[in-house]
């Protein structure tokens, strides 16, 4: 388990991480949101090691990690960067990974390197940068470490190869229980992925849930009244949003789904229908009944 | 045997510094050392272009020519580039091998492996170091071995290179690694490469720079100090850059003769020590700048923020101390320019930090603070000249040894004098304040040169000439009464035996009058055994005692009284000096017949087996040419050949109305002058025309 609490980091006045706490189960996929600045790589950075937190405590399984062999012995971390690996053939990057992490398996890695049939022996200089990335990964997959942190793991890639680095890393997740902590601003891509997310902004963890139970406590329900209803004319219902548009009233709940349709339904609507909502809705609306301004969250 | 993260790191860096490490190997084995070879081998050949005074001539490009002298001359241009590429390299690797400090891509990678900092800052460390100086390690203990410095453990010398060669290797083997210790400090401070470039040079000059500036101003034009010298003296142990002027001089030193060069400095091995932990301080610094700074600061010129100002600091400071050394003055206009150019200096780079004219205004204040402390100090320092440093002699109390040495002085041994001894050290501060009571009649050169070596360390050296070939006693005095207060050294009676032996040690002497060359040169021997009239001798012997005050120290302007001989030990010893053309009563007195024997009277030198034929020599060389070059043809007295037999058999040793200087060479010890008299001139001529002929037929 990662478990962090009260961490802070601050760049020179500049507060990058603020009280951070929460925990990352081991053997899930933890998605870590935010928009740019947001401190999603500060935070992957600590995880990690490569940077010392200013407060706070970070640990895994209960060892702390910065300047901690022995805990990071346990990682990999497959940066945003990709500038690290020019000099190198992916051949070279195999043997590098092999030579810090024992448990590297070959065999992974050349089925991996079969699957995706990037070159073996030619620089990576002369690669894409989702070529790049896809070598990290199936270097950082095959050398089998109990937790594997991407930022922004699926920048670059084309959707084909989005959906066989997914396929890669779920396998590995289920053959060896490794949890995967994937940065991202792209909500999508998290929802396919992990199980669990997290959602920096500003440097605040504004709140970290499981994936399943956050889409289940919130829905949107869509009906037509004659007279369009006000939030308070639902007081049974937690409503984070009623929109009104073309006619159409548009109610987003938090709660039991059936149980809000079916108070909704008791007012007496002319059509009453729920909705599915993507996560990406189900963020901005959680979020501004958290206070936050849509508009200052996309910044 | 599981290897560990660290070794395995370790490995994995070096193979990523294989291209330096094959530089390294190419500039130190194949640059450095062949070049090395290539002089021991050949640098005793130059011997051929020595002009007739025994003067090595200036360098002419149709050496070039001669298979020889080029070998030598790639030799010191080989040697220049492997000195200049190992300290590129010392330079350069260090921000690669650290890049983790200026690539964030590298940052996450290296960062996150398992390793801790100090396994990850060795890996960084060694790995480069290794690469550069691995294969230079070879190359000392071969250049040792060359010149023979480890002789003592029974290896012979394999060239003729001099033991102080290994000097030299060892010297750039310091720089070298000081070099690369420094840049892994720099590179620890900053977060990019262009700031690591900057300010490794920045820091590497600013701080020797700084003081050399300082000392050099307060010092120029003292009398009896040498300011360069000094100044240099004053960085030696700041390495890498307080090293490079020595090591460039000690080279120059050793080739002075071809580039007119002169070893002004050595650093004292003191100084090495202090040089040698202060590049491992680097090292050490390195380990806790890297340790303690923030990873996440990267892309920052400096990690540290609080290290900027004393760069500004520094650079104001160089930049207002240049102003003063080059004017040498303190006056209004100096103090305008040098503030004008130190605020310029401080105002510009604060800019380019910062980018912030805001926060220039504040730093402003400090800048004028510096500023005013610079220009009081260069203005006091100089107008009290160098805080009295003219007039200072160390006390007695304080010095631990003295070494004097000088041009005019110890010509016979071309070697420093060392004294520990109270008493004499006593002697010689007495002397020196004497000197300095006359000191209208001095200016500073290298007629004598005392330096102390305090006990606390600092070294304090003075140096003195005549201002006037008259005064040149005030020297001669002073350096035969220093030395005569002590009988150290290998040279029992000191400077000379005119100064400070007993007449009668003299047993023999010749004058050779550059007035004229070859062709026509006069020898003439002078002993009061065999050709000094005996009721004549004491007359001769107070004109030899007066001579010493006119003793010369420029070979183009004298005399040569030469081959002074004198007994020491049961063996015959000689030893050269030379007189201003202005004393001529040694000249005029020896040339006068009334104070001669004949040639039939004079005694048998026990080192001639002859009279007046020269049955005693062995090999002749015989120079023939004008004064710029000459050919020399070696003749022997074994020889067959009957013109060189009927040749010996024309010389003489009685230089009377003689025309040819013959120099005969014994084959076992000493050497003399024979001479072919008037009336056999034109067969003499005839003989060595016809040997020479012979001579480059055999060649061709």
């Amino acid at each position: 388990m990662i478990k962090l609490e009260n961490v802070t980091k601050n760049f020179d006045g500049f507060i990058a991480l603020d009280n951070v706490s929460f925990e990352i189960q081991k053997g899930s996929a933890y998605g870590l949101l935010g928009s740019n600045g947001a401190g999603k790589s500060t935070m992957l950075r600590i995880l990690t090691g490569v940077y010392k937190a200013d407060g706070g405590t970070v640990s895994i399984e209960g060892a702390s990690i910065y300047d901690n062999a022995s805990t990071k012995q346990k990682l990999i971390f497959i940066s945003d960067e990709t500038a690290q690996y020019s000099n190198m053939t992916l051949n070279q990057m195999r043997k590098f990974y092999k030579m810090f992490y024992p448990n590297f398996s070959d065999d992974i890695f050349s089925r991996l390197h079969a699957l995706l049939g990037l070159p073996l022996n030619k620089k990576t200089s002369a690669f894409s940068k989702g070529m790049k990335r896809q070598a990290a990964v199936i270097c950082a997959i095959a050398a089998r470490p109990e937790y594997l942190f991407l930022d922004e793991a699926f920048d670059g890639l084309d959707p084909s190869m989005r959906i066989a680095v997914k396929k890669m890393m779920v396998e590995a997740m289920a053959d060896s229980e490794m949890t995967v902590v994937i940065s991202s601003h792209n909500l999508k891509e998290i929802e396919e992925f992990c199980d669990t997310v997290g959602m920096l902004h500003h440097g605040k963890m504004i709140f970290t849930r499981d994936l399943y139970e956050l889409k289940g406590n919130i829905h949107k329900i869509q009906a037509s009244f004659e007279k369009e209803p006000a939030k308070e004319d639902f007081p049974e219902l937690d409503i984070l949003l009623i929109e009104h548009n073309s006619g159409l009233t548009y109610i987003i709940a938090q709660g039991d789904a059936e149980k809000s349709l079916e108070a909704v339904k008791a007012k007496g609507p002319s059509f009453c229908d729920l909705i599915p909502l993507s996560l990406e809705e189900i963020f901005i609306y959680e979020m501004e009944a958290l206070g936050y301004d849509k508009n200052q969250l996309d910044s | 045997m599981k290897k560990s993260n660290f070794s395995k790191y370790l490995l994995y860096k070096f193979k990523s510094h294989i291209g330096i490490f094959a530089a390294s190997i190419v500039l130190s084995l194949v640059g450095f050392a062949l070049s090395i070879t290539l002089l021991g081998i050949y640098v005793s050949n130059i011997s051929e272009y020595y002009d007739n005074s025994g003067n090595m001539l200036n360098f002419y490009p149709q050496w070039l020519n001669d298979l020889n002298m080029a070998i030598v001359i790639y030799g010191i241009l080989g040697l220049a580039v492997s000195a200049l590429g190992l300290l590129a390299l010392a330079f350069i690797t260090p921000i690669l091998s650290f890049k983790f400090y200026n690539n964030r891509a590298f940052t996450d990678m290296i960062g996150s492996l398992p390793l801790n900092y100090t396994e990850r800052f060795f890996g960084d460390f060694l790995s480069g170091l290794a690469a550069v100086c691995l294969p230079y390690l070879i190359t000392v203990p071969y250049v040792c071995i060359m010149s023979g410095y480890v002789g003592s453990f029974g290896i012979e010398k394999i060239a003729d290179l001099p033991a102080n060669f290994s000097q030299g290797a060892f010297e750039l083997g310091l720089i070298v690694f000081s070099t690369y210790t420094f840049s892994s400090l720099m590179v620890s401070l900053c977060g990019k490469i262009s700031s690591s470039v900057f300010y490794t040079l920045a820091g590497a000059g600013l701080i020797p720079g700084t003081i050399f500036v300082y000392t050099l101003s307060s010092l120029s034009g003292l009398l009896g100090v040498s300011a360069d010298v000094m100044a240099f003296g004053m960085v030696h142990w700041i390495p890498p850059v307080g090293l490079i002027p020595d090591f460039v001089y000690f080279w120059g030193d050793y080739f002075a003769t071809m580039f007119e060069g002169y070893h002004i400095i050595e650093a004292q091995t003191y100084e090495y020590v202090v040089a040698a932990i202060l590049a491992v301080a680097y090292a050490v610094g390195a380990y806790f700048v890297g340790k303690y700074r923030k990873t996440e600061r990267i892309g920052r010129d400096l990690v540290y923020e609080k290290v900027f100002p004393v760069f500004a600091i520094l650079l104001e400071a160089l930049a207002i101390g240049v102003v003063f050394c080059v004017s040498g003055s303190v006056n209004f206009i100096t103090y305008i320019f040098a503030a004008v150019l130190g605020f310029l200096c401080f105002i510009i780079i604060d800019l380019i930090h910062t980018k912030n004219t805001k926060r220039l205004l504040k730093d402003l204040i400090g800048c004028a603070a510096v500023c005013a402390v610079c220009l009081v100090f260069s203005g006091v320092s100089i107008s009290t000249k160098g805080f009295g440093a003219e007039d200072y002699v160390p006390a007695a109390e304080d010095v631990a040894e003295i070494e004097v040495w000088g041009n005019q002085v110890f010509i016979a041994e071309n070697k420093a004098f060392e004294y520990v001894d109270p008493d004499a050290i006593e002697g010689i501060i007495a002397e020196h304040k004497e000197l300095l009571t006359q000191k209208d009649k001095l200016e500073t050169g290298t007629g004598i040169e005392i330096r102390y070596t305090l006990k606390n360390g600092m070294s304090v050296l003075r140096s003195y000439s005549a201002r006037n070939r008259e005064d040149q006693w005030i020297i001669y005095g002073a350096a035969g009464r220093i030395t005569s207060l002590t009988q150290k050294g290998d040279y029992p009676f000191g400077v000379l035996s005119m100064n400070s032996s007993e007449y009668s040690d003299l047993s023999f002497a010749g004058i050779i009058d550059y007035d004229e060359q070859v062709d026509s040169e006069h020898s003439y021997r002078i002993t009061e055994k065999f050709m000094i009239k005996p009721e004549k001798t004491e007359e001769f012997k107070e004109l030899m005692l007066n001579a010493q005050k006119y003793i010369a120290a420029d070979k183009t302007m004298h005399r040569d009284i030469v081959n002074a001989y004198y007994t020491k030990d049961g063996e015959r010893q000689s030893e050269m000096f030379f007189i201003f053309y202005e004393y001529e009563d040694v000249y005029n007195f020896i040339k006068d017949p009334e104070n001669r024997i004949t040639i039939n009277d004079y005694e048998k030198d026990p080192m001639l087996s002859g009279n007046d034929k020269v049955v005693m020599s062995y090999s002749f060389s015989i120079n023939i040419g004008n004064d710029r070059n000459y050919l020399r043809l070696n003749v022997t007295s074994d020889s067959e050949d009957p013109d060189v037999a009927e040749l010996i058999s024309l010389c003489s040793i009685d230089p009377t109305d003689c025309t040819y200087l013959i120099e005969a060479r014994r084959t076992s010890s000493g050497y003399g002058n024979v001479f072919i008299n008037k009336k056999d001139e034109a067969r003499a001529v005839e003989l060595i025309l016809k040997l020479l002929g012979k001579s480059i037929a055999s060649k061709e």
